[in-house]
């Protein structure tokens, strides 16, 4: 059993939908679900004002699947605090998708905005699109917090700018290329880009790894060549070039025990680095 | 427009009236002697009435406030104030956007703050953001101790000149009063020292020492009868052993002064020789403002909990900053005037060094026995914020409550904290006197403010309780009726209603008016040679003009 929800009319403002998860929807009745409030710009509107609700939710949470269609990349807050089922959005949707997440599945037939997966801790998001900066990341300005701490995010299109911003665990899978600086500010989990990254990967990292398979404009200073390897694996996706590790970032941490692989093969001002490693 | 209160239960200091049940007659936003039938009438049936509260001492305006609004954007994310009908949203908890920070103090009962330290030159910033601040009224005091004119004049010795300069820059930029943040020390900053500097330490280019900035500027401030006694942040803040530097400015400010303030003087009395000796030194500190007759303190007192320190004193937030897991840090400078830093800080109840902060606020209130030498503050947003004053009245006022906290924090902070052997409890009056009367008195403004005789101003704050059962309400609602006020008129308005506000008006700004300013023309030509010399500002555009600020009054020197 599904329960779909399709705007009305075109959303012209963003809508703020922190009571759209599956979980907290399952068990509703129609009328229930028909109630349920959401804030549309500076005004607070039932569901039914603004959706066309079809279907009907099952009282098990795990079993629950809600669907959305968007489109128009403006329903923020999808999945906040979800801890199971699932949510398929047709189309593109708004900032902090699966915020605080901890549980269950997202899966987006489009583009999501900016902090999606923002500091979550567990479940499973797959973006079919791009997605905005700041994926998997944590708040501006919470330095001492951590961002996302497990789970997979998976972005079949490219990623914004700091993906994994303050990162502590779990997976990000981006098929294209990053913006600048992913896996800023890391401390564990693991990044793999297989497109191309602008600069700065890693900077700030005090842990995890981040894996570049495409072009790379600048490494951060901060970083040394430690050695070599033939191939790079996360979650089980395993790529073959040669790669050479560098450490770091030694500015946030000397112990450098973060790991950035670069391939060699695309970037040949890392060959001469390969020197270096003693 | 007539307004009467009947059967306050009043406690006025400034009248001597120790809580009498009477009626409070009022037009046209000033307490009159009595008022025609037509008048609204309010019952507030023997509640506790005093009039508005006073704070001498909280950042709430200014330059360096709004960096640290920008630097710590996850102070924001959880504290807000939603939008209704009669008031406007906004944000923040320990630096509160503009709007609410005046929903909050007159929910609370004030009605007047006093912004302790604004750069001169970025003064028009702060009265910029003073005019935002709703319901309250304001002052700004500017901050001088680095001014290269003014010591220029005083390493010449000029105090003359300094004078006239003085009443010009206050007037120049619609401030109250002269703030001395750790006297010199932006001088020693440009340098990249300054950390801890002495008080008869040299200052480069001056050659001039802290002491007899204190000394000049004190006695500039007494030459010109400003209505408010020199406001001093002494130096060698936070830093072990600092109590001696206090006592010494206290003691040199009753030999040549006469009147001092100093100002959050808990980060001023520190005893021992490094951070794991850190011991109280509030009885030394307690007993030279005692002693010194015109010397007055305000607490300074520290929330466990996150907070932004701000100051003025650059060298010591640039210390702080790497003492922190924070790991943030924002540093300004003025030209030719001062420096400043902010950074983030969390007090813990369990490390020592805190826990002993913690204590020496209250001794240095309970320690001195004169109410009318100790303000109540928390140096908002440094010891935490302006919200939390209710929960100092309760340590005040109960011992029980202060064991409480005494039994949580860190031991070895227990075991050398006067605080625990102190049985002194405040009583409503005397917490009425350190935050209404006496803060009235020392800004000369004891006719109009900080009292509900007839001629002052209409300030007026209601609290849901009656005065004999303060003693029988559990701690928590003390806290919660003192925080927000069951009623809170402003100029004759009322704009707080049970806790909520009702009304959003603005206040006035209030300014030194000095006839000295009118000699300015005797130096005129020789301070625009240094302004040529020292500023890239253009000198006709230092002056706020009096269109710029939103109902500007004037305090009248004579």
């Amino acid at each position: 059993m599904v329960l779909t929800l399709k705007p009305r009319k075109p959303l012209k403002v963003l809508v703020e939908a922190e009571n759209l998860s599956p979980d907290r929807l399952a068990g509703l009745s129609h009328g229930e679900v028909e109630n349920v409030t959401v804030n549309y710009g500076s005004k607070q509107l039932k569901l039914k004002d603004l959706f066309e609700i079809e279907g009907e939710i099952p009282s098990d949470p795990a079993e629950a699947v809600l669907k959305v269609v968007d489109g128009y990349g403006k329903i923020c807050r999808l999945g906040e605090k979800m801890k199971a089922g699932k949510i398929i959005v047709e189309g593109s949707t708004g900032h902090y998708l699966g915020r605080w997440m901890e549980g269950g599945e997202i899966e987006v037939h489009g583009s999501v905005r900016s902090y999606a997966g923002c500091e979550m801790k567990d479940g499973k998001i797959e973006i079919y699109g791009n997605a905005g900066p700041y994926l998997g990341g944590r708040l501006r300005g919470k330095i001492t917090k951590p961002g996302m701490k497990k789970g997979l995010i998976i972005v079949h299109g490219s990623a914004g700018a700091r993906a994994g911003y303050g990162m502590a665990g779990g997976a990000i899978i981006i098929e294209g290329s990053a913006g600048i600086a992913p896996g800023a500010y890391m401390t564990g989990g693991k990044i793999m880009v297989k497109g191309d990254c602008p600069g700065l990967p890693g900077a700030g990292m005090t842990g995890g790894t981040i894996i570049i398979c495409g072009a790379v404009g600048s490494i951060p200073p901060s970083f040394y060549p430690d050695s070599t390897s033939r191939k790079a694996k996360a979650k089980g996706i395993v790529v073959e070039a040669p790669f050479i590790i560098y450490v770091g970032d030694a500015v946030e941490n000397s112990k450098c025990m973060g790991r950035l692989y670069i391939n060699m093969d695309r970037n040949p001002w890392a060959r001469k680095h390969k020197e270096l490693i003693g | 427009m007539e307004l009467l209160i009947k059967n306050a239960y009043l406690i006025d200091p400034l009248q001597n009236i120790k809580g009498e049940i009477v009626d409070i007659p009022v037009k046209d936003g000033k307490i009159v002697e009595d008022v025609s039938s037509s008048a609204e009438v309010i019952d507030v049936g023997g509640r506790l009435v005093m009039p508005g509260g006073i704070d001498i001492h909280s950042h709430i305006a200014g330059p360096k406030v709004n960096v640290g609004r920008l630097i710590r954007p996850e102070d924001h994310y959880n504290s807000f104030m939603s939008r209704k009908p009669s008031r406007r949203s906004g944000s923040g908890k320990t630096t509160p956007t503009t709007y609410i920070t005046g929903y909050r103090y007159a929910r609370m009962g004030w009605t007047m703050v006093v912004e302790p330290a604004t750069p001169p030159l970025k003064t028009r910033h702060t009265h910029e953001e003073l005019d935002d601040v709703p319901i309250i009224d304001k002052a700004c005091i500017p901050l001088v101790d680095s001014n290269w004119v003014l010591l220029h004049f005083l390493s010449r010795g000029d105090l003359d000149s300094a004078a006239i300069f003085v009443a010009w820059l206050l007037q120049a930029t619609k401030g109250y009063g002269l703030k001395l943040v750790d006297p010199g020390v932006a001088l020693k900053w440009i340098e990249g020292t300054g950390f801890g500097l002495g008080f008869d330490e040299q200052i480069p280019i001056f050659n001039i020492t802290p002491r007899e900035i204190v000394r000049g500027l004190g006695k500039v401030n007494e030459m010109l009868r400003l209505p408010h006694p020199i406001h001093v942040h002494c130096n060698r803040l936070g830093i072990p052993g600092n109590y001696e530097t206090t006592v010494e400015t206290i003691r040199e400010a009753g030999r040549s002064i006469g009147r001092i303030h100093i100002t959050h003087a808990q980060f001023n009395s520190y005893k021992g020789e490094n951070w794991a000796e850190l011991k109280p030194g509030s009885e030394e500190v307690a007993k030279a403002v005692m002693e010194t007759k015109g010397a007055t303190l305000d607490m300074g007192q520290l929330i466990f909990g996150t907070s932004t320190t701000m100051t003025a004193d650059a060298p010591f937030e640039f210390a702080l900053y790497h003492l922190t897991s924070i790991r943030k840090w924002a540093g300004g400078e003025v030209e030719a005037e001062s420096a400043s830093g902010v950074v983030p800080f969390k007090y813990k109840k369990k490390n020592l060094v805190n826990a002993v902060q913690w204590c020496i606020g209250l001794e240095l209130a309970l320690l001195v026995e004169d109410p009318w030498k100790v303000f109540l503050t928390t140096d908002h947003p440094n010891g935490g914020p302006f919200t939390r004053y209710p929960r100092i009245m309760l340590w005040l006022m109960r011992r029980k409550a202060r064991e409480e906290i005494l039994n949580k924090i860190s031991r070895a902070a227990r075991r050398r904290a006067l605080l625990p052997s102190l049985e002194r409890e405040y009583t409503l009056y005397e917490i009425a006197v350190m935050t209404r009367a006496s803060p009235a008195r020392i800004l000369g403004l004891e006719n109009v403010k900080g009292t509900l005789r007839p001629g002052a101003d209409a300030d007026i704050s209601v609290y849901d309780v009656k005065p004999d059962m303060i003693d029988e309400i559990g701690d928590e609602e003390f806290v919660k009726t003192l925080r927000y006020a069951y009623l809170t008129v402003k100029s004759g308005r009322i704009v707080v209603k049970n806790g909520e506000v009702t009304e959003t008006m603005y206040g006035s700004t209030y300014y030194v008016k000095h006839p000295k300013a009118e000699e300015f023309k005797t130096i005129e030509g020789e301070v625009k040679e240094l302004f040529q010399k020292w500023y890239t500002v253009n000198f006709n555009q230092y002056t706020v003009h009096e269109r710029e600020v939103r109902s500007l009054k004037p305090v009248e020197v004579m």
